[in-house]
């Protein structure tokens, strides 16, 4: 049975936040940080306080710090697993344990509604983080800094499948010199220790005519998780978080 | 060893028109040319910047009641207006504004500590025969840090890219073209006239150290931008296409580059004024002839690299 989990990044992120803002800096305490995230980072002192969160170094951007914590929390969730059976425990040679994997689907999106702002920024009941990918708009330092940080994470033991989504734009793979250069960075995922990898290349704006005109583009189909949705069936939501994955402009 | 310090502005990752590959790309800080396309303007001028984004500003206020001295930033009707020349704490505001509508751009930083942010793509280089390539700004005016940088990554089996426009003393920078595998070389204009009058300079040197390059038998991809009204003249364009070819078979390719207006933006966020406000982007069509007679010449040549 594959066990999917959802919001890794946005703990990772949160953790990191935590540690360096409050146990290494002094710059902020515990009280502070939970009353703006009760108030929802509203307000100036909140917008203060989200800024210095957010100027803590996120997921994706290959930077040790962080992602050492957020592989810390993959850890943490592989040491638990091999405590829980399914009902198949001591009847016959079907699997009966759980393998992880971090294909939540479009879940991430619904499963944000019922979470409340986070230590990293993110606002209360915005989407958590796709896949084993950056929570949203985090990765700022371009796709090979995201793949070296997935890089990091426990991914031969996510016997389920560590899912990375991309998006990239149209432009950027144009031709056949922009497609070779595009086979040999699919090449290195092996050295990198990535194994499950999926693709978006669509423009941005092709995206946001499609949620404005949908008659314009019904065949317009996306990759969303572990799987392929015709774009018009999304709920807005999820084609608002599938827009504000980072466009790797190459 | 020697771990000179340099002053960058960013590296870029999976950069796909500096070169063979897939390249990571170092921008350094600083050049000797004014070139009034330049669509990279925060690098061009030496010095860390601080640039202000309009998007991001949510008018609250606060960078107008921090500013020294008081009305050096005003709050107006259109968002925020900044008198760079009256503000002289404008790096402060980078701090004070919650919504990073203020970035600061440029850091001096170690060749060593280059090194090591470069090399994290190496698995990318080994795959798709890439590397690194130096641009800038002008790379070489900082050629210790250049070559320092260079050594470090040819002890890692790295290949290495200099994207240069030529005006500079060839022995001042004769170690770093010593560690290059690679030279991307720009041509603005062939006539000495056209280029100061787009440029700031004549090209005199950019010539010579051009031929000095093919001597070395340096690897070369020239690249000749191309800005309507400026240095499109079919004559001048002709010329400069005459002598890249005269150069030799050093030449691996030519790229024409187009004029492009995506630097716009980053004018405004400067608070500088855009020097070619009315130039429009040339078409494949406007220059397809430009292609046809670099063909023709036998030279190995793209539109946009």
């Amino acid at each position: 049975m594959s066990q999917s989990n959802i919001g890794m990044s946005v703990v990772g992120d949160s953790l990191a936040v935590v540690k360096k803002l409050v146990f290494e800096d002094g710059t902020l305490t515990l009280d502070q940080l939970r009353t703006a995230l009760d108030e929802d980072f509203q307000g100036e002192d909140g917008a203060r306080v989200r800024k210095m969160c957010r100027a803590v170094p996120k997921f994706g951007n290959d930077d040790d710090y962080v992602d050492e914590l957020t592989a810390d929390v993959y850890e943490s969730y592989l040491a638990l697993l091999p405590n829980y059976t399914t009902d198949r425990y001591g009847r016959g040679p079907t699997g009966c344990r759980y393998s992880m994997s971090t294909s939540n689907i479009t879940s991430y999106v619904p499963n944000g509604f019922e979470v409340g702002a986070t230590p990293d920024g993110r606002l209360s009941g915005k989407p958590l983080n796709e896949g084993c990918s950056p929570c949203l708009g985090a990765d700022r330092s371009g796709v090979t800094a995201v793949i070296n940080s997935v890089s990091k994470l426990p991914n031969k033991r996510m016997a389920a499948g560590q899912l990375l989504n991309l998006r990239f734009s149209p432009a950027s793979l144009s031709g056949d010199e922009n497609l070779a250069k595009f086979e040999s960075f699919i090449e290195a995922m092996p050295y990198k220790n990535i194994f499950h990898e999926q693709f978006n290349v669509i423009e941005t704006s092709t995206l946001r005519d499609a949620q404005v005109h949908p008659e314009d583009h019904r065949d317009l189909m996306v990759r969303v998780a572990g799987y392929c949705a015709l774009f018009n069936t999304l709920m807005p939501e999820t084609q608002d978080a599938i827009i504000e994955r980072t466009e790797q402009s190459l | 060893m020697q771990d000179p310090s340099g002053m960058m502005m960013e590296v870029q990752h999976y950069s796909t028109k500096d070169g063979p590959g897939i390249r990571t790309t170092a921008f350094l800080v600083g050049c000797n040319l004014r070139c009034l396309w330049c669509a990279n303007p925060e690098s061009m001028l030496s010095g860390e910047k601080v640039m202000h984004h309009g998007n991001l500003c949510r008018r609250c206020g606060a960078c107008v009641a921090a500013a020294a001295p008081t009305g050096s930033v005003t709050l107006r009707a259109d968002g925020i207006r900044i008198d760079r020349g009256a503000c002289t704490n404008l790096d402060d505001l980078v701090d004070v504004c919650n919504y990073d509508a203020y970035e600061r751009k440029g850091e001096t930083m170690l060749a060593s500590e280059l090194a090591r942010r470069l090399l994290r793509d190496e698995a990318f280089w080994f795959t798709s025969g890439g590397g690194v390539t130096f641009s800038g700004g002008e790379c070489l005016l900082q050629p210790d840090f250049v070559a320092a940088t260079s050594r470090i990554l040819k002890d890692h089996g790295a290949r290495v890219a200099l994207d240069t426009a030529g005006l500079w003393d060839i022995e001042r920078v004769d170690e770093a073209l010593d560690l290059a595998d690679l030279v991307l070389y720009d041509i603005k204009a062939f006539d000495s006239g056209i280029h100061r009058a787009c440029t700031g300079a004549g090209n005199e040197r950019i010539l010579s150290n051009a031929q000095a390059l093919a001597q070395r038998e340096m690897p070369m991809i020239v690249r000749l931008v191309v800005v309507p009204g400026m240095n499109d003249q079919p004559d001048d364009l002709r010329k400069r296409i005459d002598f890249v070819a005269s150069l030799g078979g050093c030449v691996r390719q030519v790229d024409i580059l187009k004029y492009h207006r995506l630097g716009v933006g980053k004018y405004r966020d400067l608070g500088m004024d855009y020097p070619l406000p009315d130039t429009k982007e040339p078409t494949d069509e406007d220059v397809a002839w430009a292609l046809d007679y670099c063909r023709g010449l036998g030279l190995k040549s793209t539109v946009g690299g």
